[in-house]
């Protein structure tokens, strides 16, 4: 981060090669559109770049851009909040996409499945975590909330994830 | 990747996504077009910034309001209480805006501070106040015009000394932007309050817990919203 800031192009690419998946994932598994996460993270990376140079030298870069990420995020919620639903040219509201229904076709796909059906809380507890790889003090500061909170997400979190990879494991 | 102490990483999850090549690309252009070195004012910078502004306003105005009436004796006790209180300001400036975001306190332990500082501060003022008259005595007549005169001089230095540290430190804290701005508007509620303290010749309880004291509880509160919106990148 401080070689990007002081302006090397390769620090750069080298910051996207590490963030963008994690960053890509986690706006993934908030928005659960794929188009949306990516305008997300166009919009997360503007900001980083323009807000470089007001970076705090030793201040730890992944919470940092998650929380820009979030921010954006939530932004971006609340203007769409405020707009109406968007129709279909004859009027009707569009159709649920089809891998909304689709029946997981393996551990992994259904693990992903029983995740976006947690709560949102729960939900992002568990990306920050365990797939982001922030320590329970980081993903505290990028939710707003307490290490303690974020424990209990997570754990209950987890604990629904495993009812449902059970009742998948049965039915499968 | 690191895993909580709450349960082991046993779920397979799946790799992360990648986005789309056009975006990848179009990002790239857009922060590559631009790669000039961006280093803004470095932290030791701002510190002593904020310090010399807080400082700097304080030692204008006290030398500005010299000739004042000052009851004997009080003026080194106020300058000694306002060295005490600007280590405090001092230490919430270290931990709470020097320290980069992500290596501070607790966020409970800073919303602590941000809380009981201003408190503990008019409770000091109030302590110290030799004389206090009736509150009906106080909101009327001259000492009313005073408390007015008073506030809103303390309010005009608050002002400008968050304002000016907000200016400092905008855009640094994308984790905890309320918490900080409100710890920036109790450095500038305390300076504020210093700063009318040591020029004011009213040694009256009420008069300084409302006029010298009362800001610094408003300025925690009043920078917690605008640190939302300023200390955001």
């Amino acid at each position: 981060m401080e070689a990007y800031v002081d302006g090397n192009p390769d620090a750069f690419e080298l910051l996207y090669r590490r963030l963008s998946p994690i960053l890509f994932g986690y706006l993934l598994r908030l928005t659960r559109q794929r188009e949306r996460a990516e305008d997300l993270l166009q919009v997360t990376f503007s900001k980083v770049h323009k807000a470089r140079g007001s970076y705090l030298r030793g201040a730890p870069v992944l919470p940092w851009v998650l929380a820009i990420a979030r921010r954006s995020f939530l932004d971006e919620r609340r203007h769409a909040s405020s707009r109406t639903e968007d129709l279909s040219s004859d009027g009707n509201l569009p159709e649920p996409r089809a891998e909304d229904a689709a029946v997981p076709a393996d551990l992994s796909a259904a693990l992903e499945h029983a995740l976006d059906d947690l709560p949102e809380g729960y939900r992002e507890a568990i990306q920050l975590t365990k797939i982001s790889g922030l320590s329970l003090a980081e993903a505290a500061e990028v939710l707003g909330t307490t290490e303690t909170a974020v424990k209990l997400r997570v754990h209950r979190g987890y604990t629904q994830l495993r009812k449902e990879l059970e009742r998948f494991s049965r039915t499968a | 990747m690191k895993t909580t102490d709450s349960e082991p990483p046993d779920l397979p999850w799946q790799a992360p996504p990648m986005p789309s090549g056009d975006v990848s690309r179009a990002i790239r252009e857009q922060c590559m077009c631009d790669m000039a070195k961006r280093r803004g004012m470095s932290t030791r910078t701002r510190l002593l910034a904020s310090l010399g502004l807080s400082l700097g306003v304080f030692a204008l105005f006290a030398w500005l309001t010299r000739d004042q009436y000052r009851i004997e004796g009080t003026f080194r006790g106020a300058l000694i209480g306002a060295a005490g209180w600007g280590i405090v300001q001092t230490m919430v400036l270290w931990f709470g805006l020097a320290t980069p975001p992500g290596r501070r306190f607790s966020r409970r332990l800073r919303l602590v501070l941000a809380v009981v500082t201003p408190v503990l501060f008019v409770g000091y003022i109030a302590h110290a106040a030799p004389e206090w008259v009736t509150f009906h005595d106080v909101s009327h007549g001259a000492r009313a015009a005073h408390v007015v005169r008073c506030t809103l001089a303390g309010l005009s230095f608050s002002t400008l000394i968050s304002g000016g540290v907000f200016l400092l430190w905008r855009g640094t804290d994308p984790l905890t932007p309320g918490l900080t701005g409100a710890l920036v508007g109790l450095i500038g509620g305390l300076a504020g309050g210093l700063t009318i303290g040591i020029a004011c010749p009213s040694q009256e309880g009420w008069h300084s817990c409302i006029s010298h004291g009362l800001g610094a509880i408003a300025f925690a509160g009043f920078g917690w919203a605008v640190g939302r919106r300023l200390l955001v990148p």
